[in-house]
């Protein structure tokens, strides 16, 4: 009766090895297609859709990143900024770039409007780099695929 | 010689406490499941845009310029989009003829020798900036069957106001 008993006695251990290995694979998937550039493309912003608009080849040289939102704010380093505190920060960019011997007029601006903004607020921010001397100016669009 | 207790017998099995290192795994799964977001791919559209002044026409005189007027409705819309003098094109056809217009106008341009024409964009100020993309859109290029984008007008800039 006892030599039953211990044959019996068997612990119910499942094989653990594929969920660990199916959960490093998922880890390791989220790991990769994690944004750490999230500060430059503020989800809240509706980019207008373009067919055109590729993907760039590269990344700019000296790229400003200036986010608008539909109502008409400028994102720049984190903060919703009216245009007069934007202009101030171009500045003082403009005259970094000076610094480094550098010329704005070879820096990219990257506009990233939403596309429910009015145009006038778009065209006054761009107005406000001229004067600062910066000349390359990179609209951005969802790239939407081509209509068949 | 004495015999060592333990060795004898078949292996010994060493157990793992393997709970503490799944409780972070799954820690670390839940937190990139919860941050992960879908970034749908963006595009550029590249220009060049130095100051001008007020009644500068196109950088070089053997370029032909074109303004395009893009007029508002109250509520932002676009009501009518308008090549120089040409008339008004309204309606969802307006984008795919302006585009057709403008390709015609680039190859008797290249027909002749030419350059491509410079577009000026005049739009309204309550325009929706999405009117505008779309605009350079029609006129920076065309889509062949392959996906390929061929180039047609290279300047494009905003009307001075």
């Amino acid at each position: 009766m006892a030599r039953l008993k211990s044959k019996l006695d068997v612990s119910a251990e499942g094989d653990m090895t594929p969920m660990i290995d199916m959960t490093f694979q998922l880890i390791a998937f989220f790991m990769v297609l994690i944004n750490f550039a999230d500060d430059n493309t503020n989800q809240s912003i509706k980019l207008p859709a373009s067919e055109l608009a590729k993907p760039p080849e590269g990344p700019p040289d000296d790229p400003i990143v200036l986010q608008m939102d539909q109502y008409g704010r400028t994102l720049l380093t984190g903060d919703f900024l009216p245009l007069s505190e934007v202009k101030r920060r171009l500045f003082t960019q403009a005259q970094l770039i000076k610094r480094k011997k550098k010329d704005p007029k070879n820096s990219n601006i990257i506009i990233r409007a939403d596309g429910r903004v009015a145009t006038k607020a778009v065209r006054e921010l761009i107005n406000a780099c001229q004067e600062l001397g910066f000349e390359n100016y990179t609209l951005r669009a969802k790239a939407e695929k081509a209509k068949t | 010689m004495p015999k060592i207790k333990g060795t004898g017998g078949g292996a010994a099995k060493i157990d793992i406490n393997m709970t503490p290192m799944i409780d972070v795994v799954f820690q670390l799964l839940a937190f990139f499941l919860m941050t992960f977001k879908v970034a749908s791919p963006e595009g550029d559209f590249n220009l060049k845009l130095p100051k001008e002044e007020r009644s500068a026409g196109p950088a070089n005189t053997q370029t032909e310029m074109i303004t395009i007027r893009l007029t508002a409705t109250n509520t932002g819309d676009l009501a009518q989009i308008q090549i120089e003098a040409n008339p008004p094109l309204r309606g969802p056809s307006a984008f795919p003829i302006l585009h057709n217009q403008i390709v015609k106008m680039v190859n008797i341009a290249r027909g002749a020798g030419q350059d491509e024409p410079e577009i000026q964009i005049d739009a309204d100020d309550l325009l929706r900036y999405e009117n505008v993309v779309q605009t350079i859109s029609a006129v920076a290029g065309q889509l062949d069957e392959n996906g390929n984008i061929t180039p047609l007008v290279k300047k494009v800039k905003f009307a001075p106001k």
